[in-house]
């Protein structure tokens, strides 16, 4: 990975996350849990292979269900980088 | 030379068909009567694989830069029709081959690629994707087979079940847990302990009852590290984009059944002669056998467009696959159903027309809608992919090239594994729907259409776009309209090289309203039914193929 600072990740990550999601990356709130947005797994799978591409961590379908947050995601990936 | 004379992309298929031999002679390499005792018996029929091996069908699953003749997937899809219109049971075993080797080109091991090559170029081997469960099935995520790091390698425990060639096959590409997500895993069953790789019994089924389906059993079986297919916890992504590749090629297969199942009602509806004429002349018959010609022209362009698309288009794959498996099955289903309508009590002999084929074809042509998916799973596919496309508007920055892809005279080019890209969901567009469809210019009316094919295009466009609160019956109305531009689009593109009755688009007009009717459609008027039927006949007489194109069978 790039060395990117966490506020850095995380809007990366928002930004990914809003292109899916077709929503402004302002209006993705980093603090609600991934679920709560509103995904379907396939979308969500390939949400994860592209977010490895652009910006070379690795994240996998389970890491974007459940309760997790885009915060909690980015710290968890910064951790294991 | 135009289209009328040959495509460049068939010619390995007309030459496989010609060594193949008239099916229904029995003394042929591969004949309807040897393939029925292998049937009534349940055992593979052994030497019509030894005959496609002899040509060279395997070679046709290993990229020439593994020393084979996989090149383009419009090559291999004729090449499907050609072996599946004698017996699904051929391609069933050769289609769960190439499943499991294509995730090896794409993401394997060099010394993994060499083995595959060797095996399959050598004895012709079999090969196994081994993914479902017993409790798993579609949900992959509920895989409970599980790779643990032990020892520098991995140990493998688990059971695989309803899985092709299980007890045959050579290779295994497996799904596993390792750790927290899936990984698939390649391994050597004769190079393990057998008690480390156990066959299960094989299980019996309604058709293709010499198709090996079965089992296998993981204990305490021991891996390399090098057993993996990096990256390592893409499994699921891996399989699911493989998955694109054989479910274009299953479209393939139900189009090569439907073709005999129609061949045989047509030559029996010109044969049998009731209340003193052929029973050709019964209106109901006649409308039968013209509906299934149309499914075979619709299903050809829906899979024609998607065998091109896996190279020209691969992004649109996780959509377009996904509707080629939804629709072909369910029309080629339809065309075997009404050919046994036109059979009537032949169509439930063991014996006579053709050796009694046509109701192992019935039998063994009902797998298409259920395996690698079935129309349930192909519609949450597609209604998850339709949503997220509405939901984003997110587009494709390089749009398809409608008229290249859908161009028959320029052949679609071979696959590159190198540069496969894990593409489950996020397709970017359907350009066909859009182009015909969508907001814009007249473009029917810039195409020449006339005044029914519009009305009819009028319909679907009206049926699309009809609310429904149910998301499998959005999916299923895009399907429609997608055939419906895969049509119109290989018309229009080709028309100029077509032969003059496929140029003129009678047949265009008929299954524009035939998608538009759906179960309701009937033949209205002679104008244009006379000529589609007169076509469809000519190609029973002179032998050819069911198609838009000229292709020659054996005779």
């Amino acid at each position: 990975m790039k060395t990117l600072t966490e506020p850095e990740l995380i809007s990366q990550l928002q930004e990914a996350f809003a292109s899916f999601l077709g929503m402004d990356p302002a209006e993705v709130d980093p603090e609600q849990s991934i679920d709560e947005l509103g995904m379907d797994s396939l979308t969500a799978a390939q949400l994860a292979v592209e977010i490895e591409e652009r910006l070379g961590v690795s994240v996998f379908l389970n890491d974007l269900t459940g309760r997790e947050t885009i915060t909690g995601l980015a710290a968890s990936l910064l951790r294991e980088s | 030379m135009g289209l009328t004379c040959e495509v460049a992309a068939h010619a390995p298929a007309q030459d496989l068909e010609r060594a193949l031999g008239d099916p229904c002679n029995p003394r042929a390499p591969i004949s309807f009567a040897a393939l029925m005792e292998h049937d009534e018996r349940e055992e593979p029929p052994s030497e019509a694989f030894e005959a496609l091996r002899i040509w060279g069908v395997h070679a046709r699953l290993v990229p020439e830069s593994w020393g084979g003749h996989l090149t383009s997937f419009e090559e291999l899809l004729a090449l499907v029709r050609v072996v599946s219109r004698r017996d699904l049971v051929l391609t069933t075993g050769l289609g769960s081959t190439m499943l499991a080797a294509i995730p090896v080109w794409a993401w394997g091991g060099d010394e993994q690629r060499r083995q595959v090559a060797d095996l399959l170029l050598g004895s012709g081997a079999f090969g196994c994707f081994a993914v479902s469960e017993r409790d798993a099935g579609s949900d992959l995520q509920a895989t409970a087979t599980r790779a643990d790091m032990a020892d520098g390698g991995y140990h493998l425990r688990g059971e695989k079940w309803l899985v092709g060639n299980a007890s045959r096959a050579s290779f295994v590409v497996g799904l596993a847990r390792t750790g927290p997500s899936l990984s698939l895993l390649f391994l050597r069953p004769d190079r393990l302990p057998a008690a480390a790789c156990r066959r299960l019994p094989r299980i019996r089924t309604l058709g293709l009852r010499g198709h090996d389906m079965g089992g296998i059993g993981f204990e305490d079986c021991r891996l390399p590290a090098s057993a993996l297919l990096e990256p390592a916890g893409r499994g699921m992504e891996m399989a699911l984009t493989t998955l694109q590749y054989t479910r274009t090629m299953i479209g393939g297969m139900a189009l090569g059944a439907a073709d005999t199942a129609l061949r045989l009602a047509l030559g029996w509806g010109r044969a049998r002669r009731l209340y003193g004429e052929p029973i050709l002349a019964i209106p109901a018959v006649r409308a039968l056998l013209l509906g299934a010609f149309l499914d075979v022209l619709i299903a050809e362009c829906v899979v024609t467009v998607a065998a091109r698309a896996l190279t020209l288009a691969p992004r649109r794959m996780s959509l377009w696959a996904a509707v080629t498996k939804y629709l072909v099955p369910d029309l080629c289903e339809g065309i075997v159903r009404d050919a046994a309508a036109v059979l009537s009590a032949r169509s439930y002999l063991r014996e006579g027309i053709a050796g009694g084929i046509f109701q192992k074809i019935a039998r063994d042509v009902a797998i298409a809608s259920i395996f690698e998916g079935t129309q349930l799973v192909q519609l949450s596919l597609i209604g998850s992919q339709l949503g997220q496309m509405r939901r984003t508007g997110r587009r494709d920055a390089e749009p398809v090239d409608l008229d290249r892809l859908c161009d028959l005279g320029t052949p679609a080019p071979a696959w590159d594994p190198s540069i496969t890209r894990l593409r489950i969901g996020d397709p970017g567009g359907d350009e066909l729907v859009e182009r015909w469809f969508g907001p814009g210019e007249d473009r029917a009316g810039q195409a020449g259409l006339g005044p029914r094919a519009i009305a009819a295009l009028r319909s679907l466009e009206r049926l699309s776009k009809s609310p429904t609160s149910v998301d499998f019956s959005l999916a299923r109305r895009h399907c429609l309209v997608h055939a419906a531009a895969c049509c119109l689009q290989i018309w229009g593109t080709n028309r100029g090289r077509l032969a003059p009755v496929a140029a003129d688009g009678e047949w265009l007009v008929l299954c524009l309203e035939r998608l538009a009717g759906g179960s309701d459609w009937a033949p209205t008027s002679a104008d244009l039914e006379g000529p589609v039927f007169d076509w469809m006949l000519g190609q029973l007489e002179r032998a050819e193929l069911f198609s838009i194109l000229p292709f020659e069978l054996a005779r």
